[in-house]
């Protein structure tokens, strides 16, 4: 009976240790996933503002009519969001450019895995939309586009290793709480 | 959407309260006028009105509703779209068209760059005029400019909101649609200050009728020659001319067989004589009939009718 016990603690014990490494090292993958997913999606911006700065130049187009025609070019969560954006623009709320801007920011945070300092890059574009020349407008996009650029770079660089890393860390981290649990 | 609340919506929200609630026929509302830490006015009916905070109009200043700079800086982002880089030229020239056909005067610190203004900053001054088309406004005329065989060249002479505009448009209107008496032909409008069709994203807002080509946007003397070239027009018509390059342009037009129809800011044919850029056209004798309008009997109330020669019909 005792032994029947013994044997039985032992398969939870195995089954614990199992899903504990499974749950940390799918943590660590889902950190190298988000990680990956970062990187698109600031490449996606970058399509973005390549895009939205050729409609101002050449096309000379008022922004919730550029924000629509790019966002619907760029299938993908950013261009929905920039859809979106231009589609809230259009609609004429009653609000200032600011205050819709801050708030679609609050909604790409939630439907991205853009860290904080992209968005509060998007943040100073968003108050650098409103000046009435074209030259400054594109200064800022270029400057913006300069930013999604550098980031880009740096997260293609550092993301092989991070991705290692995220799930060596998860599994270290999982063999650890076994070792701790046990 | 009506023509009133598509107007409204191009001011914030506490603006579009107070407008809003004013008690008025809309089509009487000719002018809105904001100017920074002023009272909000309206010219209505050929009058001047304050409105107060809860829409009252007031021809003294005890219950007003004071513009403030955030009230200008929205409005001027709901008429621009947010975008105001985008009407750079518009600005360049003091105003901007919105949808509706309507034009926002603006005014503010004005910043000059190789001796012509390259935009206006600090913009603390907006005028917003409305435009209402005038069905048959123009019919009458039509009987006294032309007859079965077209329309002659004719420049209407007209003070500042007497309804040239409004006049030339239905007079596009019906010479494109065609009457009873005359069959429609082909109109090209060269809409330098997008008044005329008040052309929205491409769209005209007003009815120009169904044979018109429109150049939204496009200087008026080169227009001209860019219609005679590729739309093969049998009027063109154009507004607010003025300059050299627009007699000349006029002569081509009327070289190329064209009838043109145009106005001018002026009181008067002696107005246009003394003017020395104009008096070519009536010395050499350009245009058939000249039509002098005042706003004594209404907007496009016609004070006279002249021929070539500067008699009275």
């Amino acid at each position: 009976m005792n032994e029947f016990l013994m044997h039985r603690e032992m398969v939870f014990k195995l089954l614990g240790i199992c899903m504990i490494l499974l749950a940390a090292g799918g943590c660590g993958l889902t950190y190298s996933r988000r990680l990956r997913l970062r990187l698109e999606q600031v490449r996606e911006l970058q399509q973005l503002m390549m895009l939205l700065h050729g409609e101002i130049q050449y096309q000379c187009t008022t922004l919730p009519e550029a924000f629509e025609a790019c966002g619907g070019q760029v299938e993908s969560v950013c261009g929905m969001w920039m859809t979106e954006t231009g589609r809230r623009l259009n609609a004429m709320e009653g609000m200032g450019f600011r205050e819709i801007w801050e708030e679609q920011l609050l909604d790409l945070q939630s439907r991205t895995v853009l860290n904080k300092a992209c968005v509060d890059d998007l943040r100073r574009l968003g108050n650098q939309m409103s000046f009435p020349d074209r030259d400054t407008q594109l200064g800022a996009l270029t400057l913006y586009s300069q930013r999604l650029r550098e980031q880009e770079e740096q997260l293609s660089r550092e993301l092989p290793a991070k991705m290692k890393l995220g799930a060596m860390l998860g599994v270290l981290a999982g063999m650890f709480l076994v070792i701790l649990l046990i | 959407m009506d023509k009133e609340q598509e107007l409204w919506k191009v001011f914030p929200l506490n603006l579009r309260r107070v407008l809003s609630s004013m008690n008025i026929e809309f089509e009487r509302l000719q002018e809105i006028r904001l100017r920074v830490r002023e009272p909000l006015l309206i010219i209505y009916d050929n009058r001047e009105f304050f409105v107060g905070e809860n829409g009252r109009l007031n021809t003294c200043m005890n219950d007003i509703y004071t513009v403030t700079p955030e009230d200008i800086r929205n409005t001027l982002d709901f008429i621009s779209r947010y975008s105001l880089y985008a009407y750079e030229d518009e600005i360049r020239q003091g105003f901007i068209t919105i949808q509706g056909g309507h034009r926002v005067g603006i005014a503010g610190k004005v910043v000059m760059e190789n001796n012509g203004i390259k935009t206006i900053r600090h913009i603390s001054f907006l005028n917003i005029r409305l435009s209402h088309q005038i069905r048959d406004c123009g019919r009458e005329l039509l009987h006294l400019i032309g007859d079965e065989q077209g329309v002659r060249h004719t420049l209407i002479i007209s003070p500042p909101r007497c309804g040239k505009t409004t006049l030339l448009r239905d007079l596009i209107r019906l010479l494109s649609d065609g009457t009873e008496e005359r069959a429609g032909v082909t109109v090209g409008v060269v809409d330098e200050r997008s008044e005329i069709g008040a052309c929205y994203q491409g769209v005209p807002q007003n009815d120009l009728g169904r044979r018109t080509d429109i150049l939204d946007c496009c200087p008026k003397a080169y227009g001209m020659l860019m219609l005679i070239r590729s739309m093969s027009p049998v009027v063109v018509a154009v507004d607010e001319i003025g300059s050299r390059e627009d007699i000349e342009a006029i002569e081509y037009v009327i070289n190329a067989g064209c009838t043109i129809l145009a106005t001018v800011h002026g009181n008067s044919i002696e107005d246009i004589r003394n003017k020395p850029v104009l008096r070519r056209l009536v010395e050499e004798r350009i245009f058939e009939r000249y039509v002098v309008l005042n706003n004594k009997g209404g907007i496009g109330h016609i004070e006279r009718i002249f021929d070539a020669q500067g008699n009275g019909l």
